[in-house]
C-alpha cells in the first residue's frame, strides 16, 4: 500500500471527523481509566494486607502499652475521619459541577469551580494529615499501624496527585483559556476526582468500622 | 460516521502527484530528531520498541553468561569457581533479570513495535509516555547490573523471601537496590500495558472489527491487561519490603513479632510471579500463531477458540499462584482448590495446541527457521506443561519442592514457552525491522544448537531434582552422584551459549551484509507486511481499510484507504471499539527531552528509596516540575500553529470560539 507507485482506487474521506472526542471515545479518558485500574488493584493489595494484619493480631487493634497514655482499647477516633469523609462528599458537587461545565465549555463556570475545587481539596489534605492521629498508632509501633499509615498514605497520595493535577489546569485555564483539548482534560480528571472518593467510601469503614467490630 | 459508510466506497482523486506531495509532508511532519539527542528524544513506537527488544536481548545475554558461570561452579562436585555469597548473587541476578528485565520487556517491547503496525496506525496512544517507560525500564537494569558488580548484588533468590530478605537476615543495601529495581521495571511494563491496550481499544484501521484482530495483538492485549492487575501486588510489595528494611521507616508488614506475616509476602509476590509466567507465555503464543498461520500459508484453524483461550488463560492465571506455596501451612480447602485451578488451566492451553496442530496439517507447510522454533516450542513446552500437571498435585510437589526437578519445569516452560517462539519471532520479523533477512543456514544451526543443548541442560535436572538435588546450592559432595548428570548440564549449558552467539552472528551479518528483504517476504496475511520494510517513521502514507480477519490476503483490488488525515502534523486516526468504525482524529505529541529527564527523575526518587524516604516528597516535588513542563508542552503543541484552529477551538467567556 506504500509502493511507489501504488495509487488506490477509492478512500474513505475521515476529514470532516472532529479532532476531540469526549468520554470512552477518548483515548485519553481510557488512559485514565486504565491507570484508576491500576490503581484500584494496589488498594485491593492493601485491603488484603489490612485482614492479614487483623487475623494476625488478637486483641485487633492491639492495645496500646508502650507510651502513655495506655490504651486498652485502641480503636480510631471517628471525628476527623467522618468530617473529613464527608467533605470528600460534599466536594463532589463542584466537582460534578465542572465536569458539566467542561462538557457546556462554559468558561465563565469553570473559572470559578476551578478554584473552588482546588480549595476543598488542599482542605482534604490537611484534614487528612491530622487524620492520622486518630489511629493512635504510629506506622512503626505494628503491623496494624503499618498497614493503617500505608492505605491513608496511598489515599493521600492520590489526594496530592489530583491537587496538582489541579493546579496545572488552574494555571493553564486562567492563562490560555479553555480550548477543545482543556475541556477533555476536565473531564477526564473528573473520572480520577470520583474515583478517589468511590475508593474512600469503600476504604473508610474497613480501616474505621472494620477494628470496631473485629 | 456509521458502520455501513465503510461499504460506501467514494472513487478518489488521489494522483501520483497527490500522493508524492503528501508523502513528503508526510515525512516532514514524522520526522524523528538528528544526532543523538534526536535519538534521545524520539517517540516513534518502532524505535521504543526495538531499543527495548536490544536492550532485553543484553540482559538477556548477561544474565546468560551469569547462568554458565554458575553451570560451571556445578560441573563437578566441589567446585570452587564462585563462592556461596558470590554463587547466591549470581542465581539471584539472574533469575530477576530473565524475568524482570528480559521476558516482560521483551514481548512488551514486541508490542510496542508491531502492535501499531498490526492494527494500522502510525503510533501508540501515548508517545512520549511510551518513551519514559523505556527509559525508567533501562534505569532499573542498569542498577541490578551495577549493583552486582559493586558486590552488593542482591542474594535473597528473585522471589527475596522473607525473612531471608528481611531487615534481619538481609544486612546491608542488597535487597533494597533489588526491590527498586522491581518498581522501576514494572513501571515501565505498566506505562507499556496502557498504551498497548488503548492503541488497540481506539486506533485500528477502519474495519478491523474485534473479530479481526489479529492473534498476536490479542495476546498483547490480554497480557496488558493481566499486567494491569498483577504488577501493582509485586510493586507495593517490593515497596513495603523496603519500608520493614529502612531504619528510618522500619514498618512491621512482614515482621511476625509485630502481627506481620512472612507468609503474606509469598501470597502477594506469588499473586504477581504466577500471572508473570502468563504474561511471558501469551504474547510468545501470539508469535506461534502468526508464525504458524504464514507458514502454514492457510487461514488459522479455530481462530475464536484461540483468543478465548487467551482470555482464559488470563482470568485463570490469577487463581493459581498459592501452588507455588504448598509446603506452607495452608488450608485443605485451600490446596484443594489451587491444585483444581492449576489443573485447570491446562484445558484452554491444550485446546490452543491442538489449533495450531490443526493449522498446520491442514496447511501447506513452508518450513523455514521461523517455523523450526516453534516445532522446537511444541517439543519443550509440552514437556513443560506435563511436568507442571505434576507439580499441581500437592503430595508430589511436597516431595519435590526447591528441587531441581523444579528448576528443570520453569525452564522447560520459560525456555520452551517463551524463548523460542521469541527467537523464532525475531527471524520472522528481522525483514520488516531491518528490511535485511536473517541466514537461513545459520538459523538452523542456531536452532539445532539451542534444542540439543537446551535438552542436555533441563532434562538430567528432572532426575537430579527426583534424586533429591536441591536448587540454589553452590556446591555438592561427590557421594551423591549427581556430578555426571551435572557435567552432562554444563556441558549442554555451552552448547546453547554456542547457539546464542550463532543468533547474534547472525544478526550482525544480516544488518552488515544480509539479503534485502522486500515488504512481505513471507507471504504473510497481517497489515505491518504492508508497510515498507523498514517501515516509515508514518508507518503508511494512508491508513488502509481492513476488509478480513487476514487483511492482506483478503485485500481486493478495489480496497479504500483512509483519506482526509493531516499530513502536516502527527495525527492518528480513532476508530470505534468494537466495529472500528472512524470515529475522529486525534493529534499526538512530537519528540521531546521530558520524558527522558521525568526518567531520571524517576530513577532518582526509587534509587533514594533504597537509602532515605525523604526522597519520595522530593521526588513527588521534582517530578510534579517536570510533568507541568510535560503538560505545559503537549498543550501549546495542541495550538496554532501546530494545530488548525478549527481542530482545537479555544471558548471565550460567552461558550463561542473566538
Amino acid at each position: 500500500m506504500t509502493s511507489e507507485n501504488f495509487v488506490p482506487k477509492t478512500s474513505l474521506d475521515v476529514s470532516d471527523l472532529p479532532s476531540t472526542e469526549f468520554d470512552h471515545r477518548s483515548p485519553l479518558w481510557w488512559g485514565n481509566l486504565i491507570g484508576l485500574m491500576i490503581e484500584t488493584a494496589m488498594f485491593g493489595i492493601m485491603i488484603a494486607v489490612f485482614f492479614t494484619v487483623a487475623m494476625n493480631l488478637r486483641p485487633f487493634p492491639p492495645p496500646r502499652v508502650d507510651r502513655f497514655p495506655v490504651l486498652l482499647d485502641s480503636e480510631p477516633n471517628l471525628t476527623l475521619p467522618i468530617i473529613g469523609l464527608l467533605v470528600l462528599l460534599i466536594s463532589l458537587v463542584p466537582g460534578i459541577l465542572l465536569d458539566l461545565a467542561g462538557r457546556r465549555r462554559d468558561v465563565k463556570s469553570i473559572k470559578i469551580l476551578l478554584p473552588v475545587t482546588l480549595s476543598i481539596n488542599l482542605a482534604l489534605i490537611l484534614i487528612r494529615y491530622y487524620e492520622f492521629d486518630s489511629l493512635h498508632f504510629k506506622w512503626n509501633d505494628n503491623a496494624y499501624g503499618s498497614a493503617t499509615w500505608m492505605i491513608l498514605g496511598l489515599h493521600m497520595f492520590h489526594l496530592i496527585v489530583l491537587f496538582c493535577e489541579d493546579v496545572y489546569l488552574t494555571v493553564w485555564t486562567f492563562v490560555r483559556g479553555i480550548d477543545e483539548k482543556h475541556a477533555l482534560d476536565l473531564t477526564v480528571a473528573a473520572v480520577y476526582w470520583y474515583w478517589i472518593v468511590g475508593m474512600w467510601v469503600l476504604l473508610f469503614p474497613i480501616v474505621y468500622l472494620v477494628p470496631r467490630m473485629l | 460516521m456509521e458502520d455501513d459508510d465503510l461499504d460506501k466506497k467514494q472513487s478518489t482523486d488521489l494522483t501520483e502527484e497527490t500522493l508524492e506531495h503528501e508523502r513528503s509532508e508526510l515525512e516532514e511532519a514524522w520526522a524523528p530528531g538528528k544526532g543523538f539527542y534526536g535519538w534521545l528524544t524520539d517517540v516513534d513506537h518502532k524505535s521504543v520498541g526495538l531499543r527495548t527488544v536490544v536492550t532485553a536481548f543484553a540482559f538477556f545475554g548477561l544474565a546468560g553468561l551469569l547462568a554458565l558461570v554458575m553451570r560451571l561452579q556445578l560441573a563437578v562436585p566441589e567446585n570452587d569457581v564462585l563462592g556461596p555469597d558470590l554463587y547466591n548473587q549470581f542465581f539471584t541476578t539472574h533469575g530477576s533479570a530473565m524475568m524482570f528485565l528480559f521476558a516482560v520487556p521483551v514481548m512488551e517491547g514486541m508490542g510496542i513495535y508491531l502492535v501499531p503496525l498490526m492494527v494500522g496506525t502510525r503510533n501508540v496512544s501515548f508517545p512520549r509516555m511510551n518513551l519514559y517507560g523505556y527509559y525508567v525500564y533501562l534505569i532499573g537494569g542498569v542498577l541490578l547490573f551495577t549493583a552486582l558488580v559493586l558486590n552488593i548484588g542482591p542474594d535473597a533468590g528473585w522471589f527475596a523471601y522473607v525473612p531471608l530478605s528481611g531487615p534481619e537476615f538481609g544486612p546491608g543495601k542488597r535487597v533494597d537496590l533489588w526491590s527498586q529495581m522491581v518498581s522501576l521495571t514494572e513501571i515501565a511494563a505498566l506505562v507499556g500495558a496502557v498504551n498497548i491496550i488503548v492503541t488497540v481499544l481506539k486506533h485500528r484501521a477502519p474495519g478491523m472489527s474485534l473479530n479481526r484482530i489479529p492473534l498476536f495483538v490479542w495476546s498483547e492485549v490480554v497480557t496488558a491487561f493481566m499486567i494491569v492487575f498483577a504488577m501493582p501486588a509485586v510493586m507495593l510489595s517490593s515497596t513495603l519490603l523496603s519500608m520493614d528494611r529502612l531504619t528510618d521507616v522500619s514498618t512491621h508488614f512482614f515482621n511476625v513479632a509485630e502481627g506481620g506475616d512472612p507468609i503474606l509476602w509469598q501470597h502477594l509476590f506469588w499473586f504477581f510471579g504466577h500471572p508473570e509466567v502468563y504474561i511471558i507465555f501469551i504474547p510468545a503464543t501470539g508469535f506461534v500463531s502468526q508464525i504458524i498461520t504464514t507458514f502454514s500459508r492457510r487461514k488459522t484453524f479455530g481462530y475464536t477458540a484461540l483468543v478465548l483461550t487467551m482470555i482464559a488463560t488470563g482470568f485463570i492465571g490469577f487463581g493459581v499462584w498459592v501452588h507455588h506455596m504448598f509446603t506452607t501451612p495452608l488450608p485443605q480447602l485451600g490446596q484443594s482448590i489451587f491444585t483444581a485451578a492449576s489443573m485447570l488451566i491446562v484445558v484452554p492451553n491444550g485446546v490452543q495446541i491442538f489449533c495450531w496442530l490443526a493449522t498446520l496439517w491442514l496447511g501447506r507447510l513452508n518450513i523455514r527457521v521461523p517455523l523450526l522454533f516453534v516445532f522446537g516450542f511444541f517439543a519443550i513446552f509440552v514437556m513443560g506443561g506435563l511436568t507442571g500437571v505434576m507439580l499441581a498435585s500437592v503430595p508430589l510437589d511436597l516431595q519435590l519442592h526447591d528441587t531441581f526437578f523444579v528448576v528443570a519445569h520453569f525452564h522447560h516452560v520459560l525456555i520452551g514457552g517463551a524463548v523460542f517462539p521469541l527467537i523464532g519471532a525475531i527471524y520472522y520479523w528481522f525483514p520488516k525491522f531491518t528490511g535485511k533477512m536473517l541466514n537461513e543456514g545459520l538459523g538452523k544451526v542456531n536452532f539445532v544448537l539451542l534444542f540439543v543443548g537446551f535438552f542436555l541442560v533441563f532434562f538430567p535436572m528432572h532426575f537430579l531434582g527426583i534424586d533429591g538435588m536441591p536448587r540454589r546450592v553452590y556446591t555438592y559432595v561427590e557421594e551423591t552422584g549427581w556430578g555426571d548428570l551435572n557435567l552432562l548440564a554444563t556441558v549442554g549449558a555451552f552448547t546453547m551459549g554456542v547457539g546464542v552467539l550463532v543468533f547474534i552472528v547472525n544478526v550482525l551479518r544480516g544488518l552488515l551484509s544480509g539479503e534485502s528483504a522486500s515488504n512481505n517476504p513471507w507471504g504473510a496475511d497481517t497489515l505491518e507486511w504492508s508497510a515498507d520494510s523498514p517501515p516509515r517513521p508514518y508507518n503508511f502514507q494512508n491508513i488502509p481499510v481492513v476488509q478480513g480477519r487476514h487483511s492482506l490476503w483478503e485485500l481486493t483490488d478495489d480496497a479504500p484507504v483512509v483519506t482526509g488525515l493531516h499530513t502536516k502534523f502527527r495525527e492518528l486516526l480513532c476508530t470505534t471499539i468494537h466495529d472500528a468504525s472512524p470515529e475522529h482524529r486525534y493529534a499526538i505529541p512530537g519528540p521531546s527531552i521530558i520524558p527522558f529527564l521525568l526518567s531520571l527523575v524517576t530513577g532518582a526518587t526509587f534509587i533514594g528509596f533504597a537509602f532515605t524516604p525523604w526522597s519520595i516528597p522530593l521526588g513527588m516535588g521534582a517530578s510534579f516540575i517536570v510533568l507541568f513542563g510535560w503538560f505545559w508542552s503537549n498543550s501549546t503543541e495542541h495550538r496554532p500553529p501546530h494545530l488548525p484552529e478549527k481542530d482545537n477551538p479555544v471558548y471565550d467567556e460567552e461558550g463561542q470560539t473566538e
